[in-house]
């Protein structure tokens, strides 16, 4: 192993340190919010943890949008995955391909969710609309709902400028010298798969 | 041994070993999937069950999906000691810190909450 590649290898090592730390205080932010909701929900008289919480109108399309949502972030993942080998063995093309495809569901699940947000807001469902109102005990539950669901999308967009650098940087430079920073963006994603992992169940189908 | 045979030779083995991590990826995506449906259906079919074990059958699929995208996307199955180390106190700290509501949890379901 030459000097060169021996420092590149310290410094990606390094790097998935410093990645994965910043993935811990993901996670303890993530579990903040959702123990708080849990506990929340399972002592409401209006939205008890165990049944979906959303009142029928609209919820079977809400159920809908999510459960494309999810098999988006998946195979989103699954992309990465595959861009993160194009990657490593220096593929261009194919790298480009599978990064593009990354990027292309993640913006198909930000407007999915958009839609969803719309159609929520259209049935009253927003912390000052009708049904809410009407309902006081289900604001609880609609603001968890969008200000979770709201800081997961704002993570998403974090990682789609993210992955979008790395397209554009990988023009000049190719593939194989981002090998590194392809990783740990791949690290980000994946966690922000995973944290939608979560919430789907907590949201939708309990 | 020349350099245009020898770097071939070296990276035979590397390209091997992405092969077969893009097969596994093939299957866990699948698996995947395929729990998501499951978490779908089974929710709808199982709200007469019970909220502890609805509640407690979607949280115990999400835990799967979370661990096959953990081990096999994010290679927690071959990450180093240190790395295995912060995310095990991050794991840790959530479980005590979410384990700290279980008795204001068990105060409610007493009284009926």
């Amino acid at each position: 192993v030459t000097t060169a590649g021996a420092t590149a290898t310290a410094e990606t090592a390094a790097g998935r340190v410093g990645i994965w730390a910043f993935l811990v205080s993901e996670i303890m932010l993530f579990g903040a919010f959702l123990a708080g909701y849990v506990m929340t929900r399972w002592g409401s008289a209006t939205c008890r943890l165990g049944a979906p919480a959303w009142p029928r109108d609209g919820h079977e399309a809400g159920l809908a949008l999510a459960t494309l949502n999810t098999l988006a972030l998946i195979t989103s993942s699954f992309t990465m995955v595959r861009a993160c080998l194009a990657a490593a063995g220096g593929r261009d093309a194919e790298f480009r391909r599978w990064l593009g495809g990354t990027i292309g569901l993640g913006a198909v699940f930000l407007a999915v969710k958009a839609v969803e947000y719309a159609l929520k807001i259209s049935h009253g469902l927003s912390p000052n609309g009708a049904a809410v109102l009407a309902n006081p005990g289900l604001g609880v539950f609609v603001s968890y709902y969008f200000a979770v669901t709201g800081l997961h999308g704002v993570h998403v967009l974090a990682g789609l400028i993210w992955l979008a650098a790395l397209a554009q940087a990988s023009r000049r430079r190719g593939a194989a010298a981002l090998a590194g920073a392809v990783e740990y963006a791949g690290l980000y994603w994946h966690f922000v798969d995973v944290v939608w992992v979560f919430l789907f169940p907590l949201f939708y189908l309990v | 041994m020349n350099a245009s045979t020898a770097a071939p030779d070296r990276d035979a083995p590397a390209a091997s070993r992405r092969a077969q991590e893009a097969r596994t990826a093939w299957t866990v995506y699948a698996s995947l999937v395929t729990l998501t449906l499951l978490s779908v259906f089974s929710a709808a079919a199982g709200q007469a069950a019970g909220r502890v074990l609805v509640v407690t059958w979607a949280l115990a699929l999400a835990g799967a999906k979370a661990a096959l995208i953990g081990l096999f996307f994010m290679h927690l199955l071959r990450e180093d000691a240190r790395i295995l180390f912060l995310v095990g106190a991050a794991a840790a700290a959530v479980v005590v810190l979410a384990g700290g509501l279980f008795p204001d949890l068990a105060l409610r379901l007493g009284a009926g909450g």
